[in-house]
């Protein structure tokens, strides 16, 4: 496999595979290597690559473990990074820029939940993967993942709900 | 769409029990603007959703060059050792089935007179050895006596 057919191969799954590394990782930055480390351990796996069913499956399973792997690191150096999206209340006159509002915090809210749910929403929600592919990827099987792509929905109603209702009051 | 089916639908995503074709469904009708006013407060999900599909991966990659691999080189060398190995000792047993035939018939005939020759030389050495035996039958017979 010479270079183009590798990008040819690989650049439809590369955003994809950013999104997920973003998803965990939090940090565009982060996620940005993350990303460029799996793409390069694919390219000097391409002769693997060539016999397997899917490049996409075994990438995001490559980056899921990486991702895994740079949490537990971090987590285990006390480092701690905290993003905040929070944005200034004060301008909530204009309704677009209250959704957008809105919008970061459900965006924030992902970040919140506990690490499956955060993967199971983004795996369907985001990128539409089919619940099957998912329980593949996760190693669940097909009611687990929408017992908990159920859950992470219903937290993230509940708490833009809640948060909507604060408002109001 | 009718706001029914929407409702309907939406109590089923929040199960986890509507299909990927429905979610679409629901993904299109929450980002455009006819959104009924009690349904509003979920636009924000559905848009969230559209903004994380938006960003992607930005840099150039850069593949490092692919490094001729040597790793052949060894197997081709011992290979090669083998064949060479087989070879020299299949000459050798080669050997041990030559005859030594002399094609040239002067050459044959001098090597065979020296091989005469040298078995003569041999047999004389014999008969040499033999004359004690005269010794021994003539004290055997004046013992006899």
């Amino acid at each position: 496999m010479n270079q183009n057919e590798f990008l040819a191969k690989v650049t439809p799954v590369q955003d994809r595979l950013y999104r997920l590394a973003k998803r965990l990782l939090v940090s565009e930055d982060e996620a940005q290597d993350a990303t460029q480390e799996v793409l390069i351990k694919l390219w000097s796996n391409r002769k693997k690559i060539k016999k397997l069913r899917s490049v996409e499956a075994f990438a995001v399973t490559m980056t899921k473990n990486y991702c895994y792997d740079k949490l537990k690191a971090k987590s285990s150096s006390n480092l701690q990074l905290v993003h905040t999206n929070y944005e200034d209340q004060h301008y909530n006159t204009v309704k677009t820029s209250e959704n957008s509002d809105s919008v970061n915090w459900v965006l924030k809210l992902m970040k919140d939940l506990p690490e499956q749910q955060r993967l199971v929403l983004h795996m369907r929600d985001v990128e539409q993967y089919t619940n099957s592919e998912i329980a593949e990827e996760l190693d669940l099987n097909e009611t687990a993942v929408r017992v908990t792509l159920s859950r992470a929905r219903k937290t993230i109603r509940e708490q833009l709900l809640k948060k909507h209702n604060y408002g109001l009051k | 769409m009718d706001l029914n089916k929407i409702e309907n639908l939406l109590e089923l995503y929040f199960e986890g029990e509507t299909s990927l074709k429905q979610e679409a469904q629901l993904q299109e009708y929450f980002t455009s603007d006819e959104v009924a006013p009690h349904l509003a407060e979920y636009v924000p999900i559905f848009d969230a959703f559209a903004k994380a599909k938006e960003t992607g991966f930005n840099r150039t990659l850069e593949l490092p060059e692919t490094k001729r691999s040597y790793k052949w080189i060894p197997v081709a060398a011992s290979i090669l050792l083998c064949i060479g190995l087989f070879l020299t000792y299949n000459q050798k047993q080669g050997s041990a089935n030559d005859l030594g035939t002399y094609k040239d018939p002067e050459v044959a005939a001098l090597k065979t007179k020296q091989a005469l020759f040298m078995m003569g030389s041999f047999m004389n050495k014999g008969t040499g050895q033999l004359e004690k035996l005269e010794t021994f039958e003539e004290t055997a017979n004046q013992i006899k006596k």
